[in-house]
């Protein structure tokens, strides 16, 4: 099968996702220090304030859906900002791995949920989710 | 998947839809990997079927997260290019001076929009 250019553009922005959460860790830890002040793992341009500002639109009860999750911010911000459940969802699969690595000794690690899979076929029943979320993913 | 009444709230970079053909090319280049759609995110949340849309402009927030990062990046640049390697840290570097200069010129924007499911 030939690849289109949509499909070559698309290959090459999975293929720069999967190379940015395989990062070294410190270094990229010291790097958001500087930035932000904290280390929250985040690969965007969802600053605290503004994840803080995403918990403020909570929805319908019922969990959440973080579409295109990554490492799981700002999504982590809006579990302990609340009491509900995330479902994060991403199609990079290192991605998932590092949100899942993050909240395993969190109090919360329970009310997370990780589905590896492709935003543009949703693999959910009508009615599952209060709210949807996402950061920068429609770009 | 989102029940009715449920919301759907994001952060989205776009393109400042008052451009010419010209410069959305430019905006295009300068943004994101997928930033290449003409509608401004409340008539696409219209057209996909939601209520109740708010857009609010946060682009001065994004301007300073810009700076932040190449900063950042700038101030470890030899740690990174030691740890990562140097492509992979000058692709990096660009795509977010590529950004800002997009954000300075006027091209590419960054809203948060919230909407409803009727």
């Amino acid at each position: 099968m030939r690849s289109s250019p949509i499909n070559e553009k698309y290959t090459e922005h999975l293929q720069r996702q999967c190379r940015r959460y395989s990062r070294p860790r410190d270094i990229w830890s010291k790097v958001e220090r500087r930035a932000f002040g904290r280390d929250l793992g985040l690969n965007g341009y969802t600053s605290p304030a503004e994840a803080k500002d995403l918990a403020e639109f909570l929805g319908e009860p019922g969990l959440i859906l973080d579409l295109g999750s990554g490492g799981g911010w700002p999504a982590k911000e809006i579990v302990t900002r609340s009491s509900r459940s995330v479902v994060a969802m991403d199609m990079v699969f290192s991605g998932l791995q590092k949100a899942r690595s993050d909240v395993a000794d969190t109090d919360y690690v329970n009310r997370f949920q990780f589905v590896l899979g492709d935003g543009q076929r949703l693999p959910f029943a009508p009615d599952t989710f209060g709210m949807v979320l996402h950061a920068d993913v429609l770009c | 998947m989102l029940r009715p009444a449920g919301v759907f709230v994001g952060y989205t970079i776009h393109m400042n839809s008052s451009l010419s053909a010209e410069k959305l090319v430019r905006a295009s280049d300068l943004g994101p990997t997928f930033v290449d759609g003409f509608e401004d995110p409340e008539n696409l949340a219209k057209t996909a079927g939601f209520v109740d849309t708010t857009v609010k402009d946060v682009t001065p927030q994004f301007k300073q997260t810009c700076v932040g990062w190449i900063e950042a990046m700038q101030f470890f640049g030899q740690d990174l290019k030691a740890e990562l390697n140097r492509e992979d840290y000058e692709e990096e570097m660009k795509n977010k001076t590529d950004m800002l200069l997009g954000i300075e010129e006027g091209l590419l924007r960054r809203s948060l929009v919230v909407c409803r499911k009727d």
